[in-house]
Formats: C-alpha cells, sequence, structure tokens
C-alpha cells in the first residue's frame, strides 16, 4: 500500500471576522467601564432591644443623645443638640464627645435624625462621633418623629 | 511625456502585533471591570473622612437610595417605601438574606445591610428602611452607611 499524500499548501485564515468582533468588545468594554471610585462605609447599628424599653433610665446617667434639626437658613443646613442642649458646630460636637467618651469609655452615641434631616448631615455626625473615638452609633428607634 | 506606470503589488500586512495589542487590551478591561459594582447605583455619596476601606461581605445585601427615595436593588428599581408593594419586595429580600446568614447568641442577624444613599436624601426614607429592619424576623442591627473617602491632597 502506498503511503496517503495530504496536500500541506498553506492555508490562510481570514482575520477580518475576529477582528471585527474583537472591536466591538473594546467598544463594549470602554462604554461600560467604571472605575471604582473610592467607596467606604461608616459602622453603625440599629438598637438591639425590640420595642419599648421599659428599663428606668437614670437621670443622672452619662449619655450621649445627638439630636439633628434640619434649618435651611443655616451654612450647613442643620443644627445639633447633645442631651438637649444645642451645639454651635460639628468641632464643638467632637469635643464635647471626646469629654463624654473620656468620662464613660463604654458610652454609645444615639442620633435621632429630625424632619428634613439628609443623610449627608447624618454622615457628617456619624463621621464626628467616629473622630471622637465614640464608635458605638446607634439610631434611636421607632419613636421619634423622621 | 509618457504616463508614469506604479507598481501595484499586493503589499500585506502582518496583523499578529495588533491582535495582541487588541487581546491585551480586552484582558484589561475584563480584569478591571468589577461586575459586583453592578449592585451600586449611580448616586453621589456624601464624604466622610473616616470611613473605612469597604470589604464587601458575602451575602451583604445592598440597598442604593435615590434622591427622590425611590430604591434600587441590584440594579433593578422599586418606589418608595411608601409604598406597601416596595415594603414587601424590601421585607422579603431583608428575611431572606437573613435566613441565609448566621446568627448571633442573641438570634440577632449577623449579615449586615448596607445603605447607599445620595448626600440629598431626605434621612426619613433611611429610617423607614431602618423601620423595616428591626422588625420580627429580619433584625438586622448591623448598619453599613456608604460614604465616599475624600481623595488625600
Amino acid at each position: 500500500m502506498g503511503s496517503k499524500q495530504y496536500n500541506l499548501d498553506a492555508t490562510e485564515a481570514d482575520m477580518t471576522p475576529m477582528i471585527d468582533v474583537v472591536f466591538q468588545l473594546i467598544i463594549f468594554f470602554l462604554t461600560t467601564i467604571k472605575f471604582k471610585a473610592l467607596e467606604g462605609k461608616l459602622e453603625t447599628q440599629l438598637p438591639k432591644d425590640l420595642g419599648v424599653n421599659s428599663t428606668q433610665t437614670d437621670a443622672n446617667l452619662l449619655k450621649a443623645e445627638i439630636g439633628l434639626f434640619a434649618d435651611k437658613s443655616l451654612p450647613d443646613g442643620f443644627f445639633i443638640t447633645l442631651n438637649a442642649s444645642k451645639i454651635p458646630n460639628l468641632t464643638t460636637l467632637r469635643a464635647k464627645l471626646s469629654e463624654l467618651k473620656r468620662v464613660s469609655p463604654d458610652m454609645k452615641a444615639t442620633l435621632y435624625p429630625y424632619r428634613g434631616i439628609t443623610y449627608a448631615h447624618v454622615v457628617k455626625v456619624v463621621d464626628e462621633c467616629i473622630k471622637a473615638g465614640m464608635l458605638d452609633i446607634t439610631f434611636a428607634g421607632v419613636a421619634f418623629d423622621a | 511625456m509618457g504616463n508614469k506606470k506604479y507598481e501595484m503589488e499586493a503589499t500585506k500586512m502582518d496583523m499578529t502585533p495588533m491582535i495582541d495589542v487588541v487581546f491585551q487590551l480586552i484582558i484589561f478591561f475584563m480584569v478591571v471591570t468589577d461586575m459586583t459594582q453592578q449592585e451600586l447605583a449611580d448616586i453621589k455619596l456624601p464624604l466622610a473622612t473616616q470611613a473605612v476601606k469597604d470589604e464587601q461581605e458575602t451575602g451583604r445585601l445592598t440597598v442604593n437610595l435615590m434622591k427622590n427615595g425611590s430604591i434600587q436593588i441590584k440594579r433593578k428599581e422599586y418606589s418608595t417605601l411608601d409604598d406597601p408593594a416596595t415594603q414587601q419586595v424590601i421585607r422579603a429580600l431583608l428575611a431572606d438574606a437573613v435566613l441565609k446568614g448566621k446568627k448571633d447568641a442573641q438570634g440577632l442577624s449577623e449579615r449586615a445591610l448596607l445603605i447607599r444613599a445620595d448626600q440629598t436624601t431626605e434621612f426619613k426614607h433611611v429610617q423607614k428602611l431602618l423601620r423595616i429592619c428591626g422588625e420580627m424576623g429580619i433584625r438586622i442591627y448591623k448598619i453599613h452607611l456608604a460614604a465616599g473617602q475624600p481623595e488625600e491632597s
């Protein structure tokens, strides 16, 4: 039996369709790509107790209850109260929180954002709480006027 | 004057280097395109200097709150939480996340919820979401507030 002879001529593949597809892919990625923006998180928590807490609160107990009230006439658009006393600015809030934290290291900050307060206002206050070393930040329960 | 004659020999371009470069480009784009960002709606976050790097936790639900309070989850849009239908969807999603996640000694979910709201979104919309998180059968208490990190100067 004679050996088979194969035609080993150089065959050329047509690259045009592949290049077309590849360019389509590049255009797709170029138009859809969104580079990751610097994004972080602020950790907060909700009260763990459910419903109204019937425990008597001690009036003398140190606490950090931060009220946020909208006021469009102010440059920041809101003002803050700490334990029902008005605070002139965020720097003062931080100083007062640092002082409270120094006296009572386990202290939690509880935020009471009232009507008209935006997400940016809350983030600003949470940011100041963390700067003051108050890492336990919680939001008030359902009883306040949001 | 006689007409000049040009030799029109067929020239062949070597496509190999171009294809190499093009494949490199495709690989680059495929690598840098983070598909997990599908969860992140295009909103303007407020900046916070204390925001920590967000390690994307598996199973964590991300809720995007748009300027008008409407909700976007995994690119799907819902109306505000004033709409009972939206509330129902959110409850189901949160309950599902809780069901799949671990619970601590107190029986509370260890799953966190990432809230991404536009800086101008009224907090009342977030508050409505927080209320649902506190409901019986859900009880998610770990809340992460998304914030932009200021660029270092």
